[in-house]
Protein backbone atom coordinates (compact mmCIF):
# COMPACT_ATOMS: atom_id res chain seq x y z
CA UNK A 1 0.00 0.00 0.00
CA UNK A 2 2.92 2.06 0.52
CA UNK A 3 3.24 5.21 -1.76
CA UNK A 4 -0.45 3.94 -3.20
CA UNK A 5 -1.67 7.83 -2.83
CA UNK A 6 0.01 10.91 -2.54
CA UNK A 7 -1.79 13.41 -0.37
CA UNK A 8 -0.36 17.10 0.39
CA UNK A 9 2.51 16.09 -1.74
CA UNK A 10 3.61 13.02 0.56
CA UNK A 11 2.90 9.21 0.01
CA UNK A 12 0.10 7.39 1.79
CA UNK A 13 2.05 4.96 4.30
CA UNK A 14 0.87 2.40 6.67
CA UNK A 15 1.29 2.63 9.90
CA UNK A 16 2.96 -0.27 11.96
CA UNK A 17 1.19 -1.57 15.55
CA UNK A 18 4.49 -0.76 17.02
CA UNK A 19 4.78 3.04 16.45
CA UNK A 20 3.25 6.00 18.21
CA UNK A 21 0.82 8.71 17.43
CA UNK A 22 1.59 12.01 19.43
CA UNK A 23 -2.01 13.57 20.13
CA UNK A 24 -2.31 17.31 21.06
CA UNK A 25 -4.40 18.11 24.31
CA UNK A 26 -5.45 21.65 25.28
CA UNK A 27 -5.35 22.37 28.80
CA UNK A 28 -9.07 23.19 28.70
CA UNK A 29 -9.82 19.34 28.15
CA UNK A 30 -7.56 18.16 31.36
CA UNK A 31 -8.84 18.05 34.51
CA UNK A 32 -6.44 16.96 37.89
CA UNK A 33 -3.66 16.24 35.81
CA UNK A 34 -5.93 14.00 33.64
CA UNK A 35 -7.48 14.54 30.07
CA UNK A 36 -11.48 14.29 29.88
CA UNK A 37 -12.51 11.92 27.34
CA UNK A 38 -13.13 15.04 25.12
CA UNK A 39 -9.55 15.04 24.43
CA UNK A 40 -10.33 12.43 22.10
CA UNK A 41 -13.19 14.47 20.09
CA UNK A 42 -13.22 13.45 16.22
CA UNK A 43 -13.65 16.47 14.02
CA UNK A 44 -12.79 17.48 10.54
CA UNK A 45 -12.57 13.42 9.19
CA UNK A 46 -10.92 12.32 12.82
CA UNK A 47 -8.74 12.78 15.55
CA UNK A 48 -5.44 14.48 14.38
CA UNK A 49 -2.24 13.33 15.52
CA UNK A 50 0.80 12.87 14.12
CA UNK A 51 2.97 9.71 13.73
CA UNK A 52 6.23 8.95 15.23
CA UNK A 53 8.44 8.16 12.05
CA UNK A 54 8.30 11.51 11.23
CA UNK A 55 7.19 13.32 14.49
CA UNK A 56 7.96 13.45 17.84
CA UNK A 57 6.09 14.95 21.18
CA UNK A 58 8.09 18.47 20.82
CA UNK A 59 7.10 19.22 17.50
CA UNK A 60 3.54 18.18 17.87
CA UNK A 61 3.16 20.62 20.70
CA UNK A 62 4.66 23.29 18.84
CA UNK A 63 2.62 22.76 15.81
CA UNK A 64 -0.26 24.49 17.34
CA UNK A 65 1.37 27.57 16.53
CA UNK A 66 0.62 26.92 13.02
CA UNK A 67 -2.92 26.86 13.16
CA UNK A 68 -4.08 30.62 13.26
CA UNK A 69 -7.09 31.14 15.86
CA UNK A 70 -10.30 31.58 14.14
CA UNK A 71 -11.64 33.83 16.80
CA UNK A 72 -8.20 36.22 17.62
CA UNK A 73 -6.67 35.58 13.85
CA UNK A 74 -3.67 35.12 15.89
CA UNK A 75 -1.37 31.39 16.06
CA UNK A 76 -2.61 29.35 19.21
CA UNK A 77 0.13 28.89 21.82
CA UNK A 78 2.15 25.83 22.31
CA UNK A 79 2.25 26.73 25.97
CA UNK A 80 -1.59 25.79 26.21
CA UNK A 81 -1.15 21.87 25.40
CA UNK A 82 0.61 18.63 26.48
CA UNK A 83 0.52 15.70 24.22
CA UNK A 84 -0.11 12.16 24.43
CA UNK A 85 1.20 9.33 23.40
CA UNK A 86 -0.60 5.79 22.18
CA UNK A 87 0.55 2.80 20.58
CA UNK A 88 -0.97 2.42 17.59
CA UNK A 89 -0.89 -1.36 17.99
CA UNK A 90 -3.60 -0.35 20.97
CA UNK A 91 -5.44 2.24 19.29
CA UNK A 92 -6.25 0.03 16.69
CA UNK A 93 -7.77 -2.59 19.28
CA UNK A 94 -10.46 -0.57 20.08
CA UNK A 95 -13.55 -1.71 18.40
CA UNK A 96 -14.61 0.56 14.98
CA UNK A 97 -11.66 2.44 15.39
CA UNK A 98 -9.00 3.26 12.77
CA UNK A 99 -5.51 4.57 12.19
CA UNK A 100 -5.17 6.34 8.46
CA UNK A 101 -1.88 8.19 7.35
CA UNK A 102 -3.39 11.51 6.09
CA UNK A 103 -0.06 13.45 5.56
CA UNK A 104 -0.17 17.49 4.65
CA UNK A 105 1.84 19.96 2.86
CA UNK A 106 3.15 20.96 6.00
CA UNK A 107 2.79 18.23 8.09
CA UNK A 108 4.25 14.36 6.67
CA UNK A 109 3.03 12.85 10.15
CA UNK A 110 -0.28 14.00 9.99
CA UNK A 111 -2.57 10.87 10.71
CA UNK A 112 -6.52 10.58 11.18
CA UNK A 113 -7.87 8.25 14.22
CA UNK A 114 -11.44 7.80 13.08
CA UNK A 115 -14.43 6.36 15.28
CA UNK A 116 -12.91 8.02 18.38
CA UNK A 117 -16.11 10.04 19.31
CA UNK A 118 -17.76 6.97 20.51
CA UNK A 119 -18.16 6.60 24.67
CA UNK A 120 -16.35 2.99 24.21
CA UNK A 121 -13.43 4.45 22.33
CA UNK A 122 -13.18 7.63 24.58
CA UNK A 123 -12.66 5.38 27.59
CA UNK A 124 -10.49 2.76 25.96
CA UNK A 125 -8.36 5.88 24.39
CA UNK A 126 -8.40 7.57 27.83
CA UNK A 127 -6.82 3.95 29.33
CA UNK A 128 -3.73 3.41 26.92
CA UNK A 129 -2.58 7.30 26.10
CA UNK A 130 -0.14 8.54 28.58
CA UNK A 131 1.16 12.25 28.62
CA UNK A 132 4.61 12.84 26.65
CA UNK A 133 4.43 16.55 27.71
CA UNK A 134 2.03 16.84 30.92
CA UNK A 135 0.26 20.27 31.20
CA UNK B 1 -50.27 26.58 67.18
CA UNK B 2 -49.66 29.72 69.38
CA UNK B 3 -48.86 33.29 66.92
CA UNK B 4 -46.51 34.53 69.55
CA UNK B 5 -46.12 37.55 67.29
CA UNK B 6 -49.43 38.24 66.87
CA UNK B 7 -49.68 37.74 70.67
CA UNK B 8 -46.56 39.78 71.55
CA UNK B 9 -48.74 42.96 69.33
CA UNK B 10 -51.82 42.34 70.73
CA UNK B 11 -50.17 43.10 73.73
CA UNK B 12 -48.44 45.87 72.56
CA UNK B 13 -51.30 47.81 71.88
CA UNK B 14 -52.74 46.62 75.38
CA UNK B 15 -53.00 49.82 77.07
CA UNK B 16 -52.67 47.93 80.37
CA UNK B 17 -49.29 47.13 78.96
CA UNK B 18 -48.78 50.19 76.89
CA UNK B 19 -46.04 51.68 78.81
CA UNK B 20 -44.70 48.35 79.75
CA UNK B 21 -41.71 49.38 77.13
CA UNK B 22 -41.04 52.26 79.78
CA UNK B 23 -39.62 49.20 82.01
CA UNK B 24 -37.16 48.55 79.09
CA UNK B 25 -33.62 49.83 79.05
CA UNK B 26 -33.30 52.80 76.34
CA UNK B 27 -31.68 51.02 73.73
CA UNK B 28 -34.96 48.16 73.26
CA UNK B 29 -37.09 51.06 73.74
CA UNK B 30 -36.60 51.77 70.25
CA UNK B 31 -37.68 48.18 69.23
CA UNK B 32 -40.45 47.98 67.03
CA UNK B 33 -42.28 44.52 66.06
CA UNK B 34 -43.52 45.84 62.96
CA UNK B 35 -40.35 47.23 61.79
CA UNK B 36 -38.21 43.92 62.36
CA UNK B 37 -36.54 42.00 59.37
CA UNK B 38 -34.26 40.22 59.14
CA UNK B 39 -31.47 39.69 55.87
CA UNK B 40 -31.76 36.16 55.47
CA UNK B 41 -29.44 36.30 52.99
CA UNK B 42 -26.39 38.13 54.89
CA UNK B 43 -27.28 36.07 57.94
CA UNK B 44 -28.41 32.53 56.85
CA UNK B 45 -26.71 32.43 53.56
CA UNK B 46 -27.69 28.72 53.60
CA UNK B 47 -31.46 29.11 53.58
CA UNK B 48 -31.24 30.62 49.96
CA UNK B 49 -31.72 27.98 47.59
CA UNK B 50 -31.35 29.09 43.85
CA UNK B 51 -34.20 27.65 41.53
CA UNK B 52 -32.11 24.95 39.89
CA UNK B 53 -31.30 23.41 43.28
CA UNK B 54 -35.12 22.48 43.23
CA UNK B 55 -33.34 19.84 40.76
CA UNK B 56 -31.73 17.88 43.83
CA UNK B 57 -33.99 19.23 46.63
CA UNK B 58 -35.44 15.54 47.32
CA UNK B 59 -32.17 13.95 47.81
CA UNK B 60 -31.30 13.00 51.25
CA UNK B 61 -27.94 13.99 53.38
CA UNK B 62 -26.34 10.63 52.39
CA UNK B 63 -26.34 11.92 49.04
CA UNK B 64 -24.57 14.98 49.52
CA UNK B 65 -21.32 14.06 47.24
CA UNK B 66 -23.62 14.66 44.20
CA UNK B 67 -25.30 17.61 44.62
CA UNK B 68 -21.21 19.35 45.54
CA UNK B 69 -20.89 17.61 42.14
CA UNK B 70 -24.15 19.46 40.68
CA UNK B 71 -23.20 22.86 42.45
CA UNK B 72 -19.65 22.90 40.67
CA UNK B 73 -21.04 21.36 37.15
CA UNK B 74 -22.58 25.05 37.33
CA UNK B 75 -19.19 26.24 35.69
CA UNK B 76 -19.97 24.88 32.28
CA UNK B 77 -22.72 27.42 31.73
CA UNK B 78 -20.47 29.68 32.25
CA UNK B 79 -17.64 28.64 29.01
CA UNK B 80 -18.09 31.36 26.04
CA UNK B 81 -17.85 30.04 22.75
CA UNK B 82 -14.67 28.73 21.69
CA UNK B 83 -13.24 28.04 25.50
CA UNK B 84 -11.10 25.30 23.92
CA UNK B 85 -9.64 27.46 21.21
CA UNK B 86 -10.78 25.07 19.10
CA UNK B 87 -14.21 25.97 18.11
CA UNK B 88 -15.92 24.09 21.56
CA UNK B 89 -19.53 25.58 21.77
CA UNK B 90 -21.22 27.26 24.80
CA UNK B 91 -23.94 25.13 26.84
CA UNK B 92 -27.34 25.99 27.76
CA UNK B 93 -29.33 25.91 30.60
CA UNK B 94 -31.59 23.73 29.57
CA UNK B 95 -28.99 20.93 28.86
CA UNK B 96 -27.50 20.92 32.20
CA UNK B 97 -30.56 20.58 33.78
CA UNK B 98 -31.31 17.19 31.21
CA UNK B 99 -28.32 15.65 32.80
CA UNK B 100 -28.55 17.08 36.36
CA UNK B 101 -32.05 15.51 36.26
CA UNK B 102 -30.83 12.26 34.65
CA UNK B 103 -28.35 11.86 37.63
CA UNK B 104 -30.52 12.89 40.41
CA UNK B 105 -33.39 11.41 39.90
CA UNK B 106 -31.80 7.81 39.02
CA UNK B 107 -29.11 8.34 42.15
CA UNK B 108 -32.69 9.10 44.41
CA UNK B 109 -34.71 5.73 43.27
CA UNK B 110 -31.22 4.26 43.77
CA UNK B 111 -31.14 4.89 47.47
CA UNK B 112 -35.14 5.35 48.34
CA UNK B 113 -35.36 1.58 46.70
CA UNK B 114 -32.53 -0.15 47.58
CA UNK B 115 -30.52 1.78 49.99
CA UNK B 116 -27.84 1.83 47.47
CA UNK B 117 -25.47 4.68 46.16
CA UNK B 118 -22.50 4.95 43.94
CA UNK B 119 -19.61 7.36 43.61
CA UNK B 120 -20.70 11.06 42.26
CA UNK B 121 -19.41 11.50 38.40
CA UNK B 122 -17.55 13.87 36.61
CA UNK B 123 -19.68 15.99 34.74
CA UNK B 124 -17.90 17.51 31.51
CA UNK B 125 -17.98 18.90 28.19
CA UNK B 126 -18.16 16.46 25.42
CA UNK B 127 -17.69 15.98 21.62
CA UNK B 128 -19.62 18.97 19.93
CA UNK B 129 -22.94 19.92 21.84
CA UNK B 130 -22.71 17.00 24.58
CA UNK B 131 -21.96 16.90 28.24
CA UNK B 132 -20.34 14.01 29.18
CA UNK B 133 -21.08 12.37 32.71
CA UNK B 134 -18.06 9.77 33.64
CA UNK B 135 -17.90 7.38 36.37
CA UNK B 136 -13.89 5.91 37.02
CA UNK B 137 -13.90 4.05 40.18
CA UNK B 138 -11.63 1.65 40.91
CA UNK B 139 -14.72 -1.12 40.29
CA UNK B 140 -16.01 0.06 36.91
CA UNK B 141 -15.84 2.85 34.41
CA UNK B 142 -18.60 4.56 32.97
CA UNK B 143 -18.99 7.24 30.03
CA UNK B 144 -22.34 8.76 29.58
CA UNK B 145 -22.74 10.98 26.51
CA UNK B 146 -26.22 13.45 26.68
CA UNK B 147 -26.60 15.88 23.67
CA UNK B 148 -28.03 18.86 23.93
CA UNK B 149 -30.94 18.01 21.39
CA UNK B 150 -33.65 15.75 23.58
CA UNK B 151 -34.67 13.80 20.05
CA UNK B 152 -30.97 12.53 20.27
CA UNK B 153 -30.34 9.28 22.53
CA UNK B 154 -27.81 9.54 25.01
CA UNK B 155 -24.88 7.28 24.61
CA UNK B 156 -23.03 4.90 27.36
CA UNK B 157 -20.36 2.33 27.74
CA UNK B 158 -19.50 1.16 30.72
CA UNK B 159 -17.34 -1.95 32.13
CA UNK B 160 -15.89 -3.47 35.29
CA UNK B 161 -12.63 -4.89 36.70
CA UNK B 162 -13.40 -8.41 35.53
CA UNK B 163 -14.05 -7.54 31.95
CA UNK B 164 -17.69 -7.86 31.97
CA UNK B 165 -19.20 -4.50 29.78
CA UNK B 166 -21.84 -2.81 28.57
CA UNK B 167 -23.18 -0.30 25.86
CA UNK B 168 -25.61 1.29 24.23
CA UNK B 169 -28.32 4.06 24.27
CA UNK B 170 -30.95 5.83 26.37
CA UNK B 171 -33.97 7.61 26.18
CA UNK B 172 -33.54 9.78 28.97
CA UNK B 173 -37.62 10.38 28.73
CA UNK B 174 -37.54 6.82 29.83
CA UNK B 175 -36.73 5.00 33.43
CA UNK B 176 -33.19 4.29 32.99
CA UNK B 177 -32.69 3.20 36.67
CA UNK B 178 -31.51 -0.37 35.33
CA UNK B 179 -27.49 1.53 34.34
CA UNK B 180 -27.25 2.45 38.09
CA UNK B 181 -27.83 -0.19 39.58
CA UNK B 182 -25.49 -2.09 37.41
CA UNK B 183 -23.03 0.46 38.69
CA UNK B 184 -24.13 0.13 42.40
CA UNK B 185 -23.75 -3.63 41.95
CA UNK B 186 -20.09 -3.03 40.95
CA UNK B 187 -19.12 -1.16 44.27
Amino acid sequence: MDGDQDVGGWPVEDIPNADTLFLRVHHANVRNGRPIPRAYNEHEGGMSTNWSRYADAELTRQQAALIVHAVTGRPKNPANYGVLHFGVGAVREIEDVEVIHTPRIENRAHTDVTGTNSPEARVKLGRIGDWAIPI
Amino acid sequence: MKNIRAEFLAEKSDPRVASSQDWLRKPYQRFDANKWTINVGQHFPELIAEEYQLLWASLPYQLCHFTEVFESSRALLELEDDWDGNGGQSFTEDHWRLVIRFIADNVAWLWQRRGMTIEAPEISPGPGQTIDVHWQTTAFEMLVNIPADVAQPAQFYGDDAVGHDLKGKLDLSRDNFWLFLWMATKT
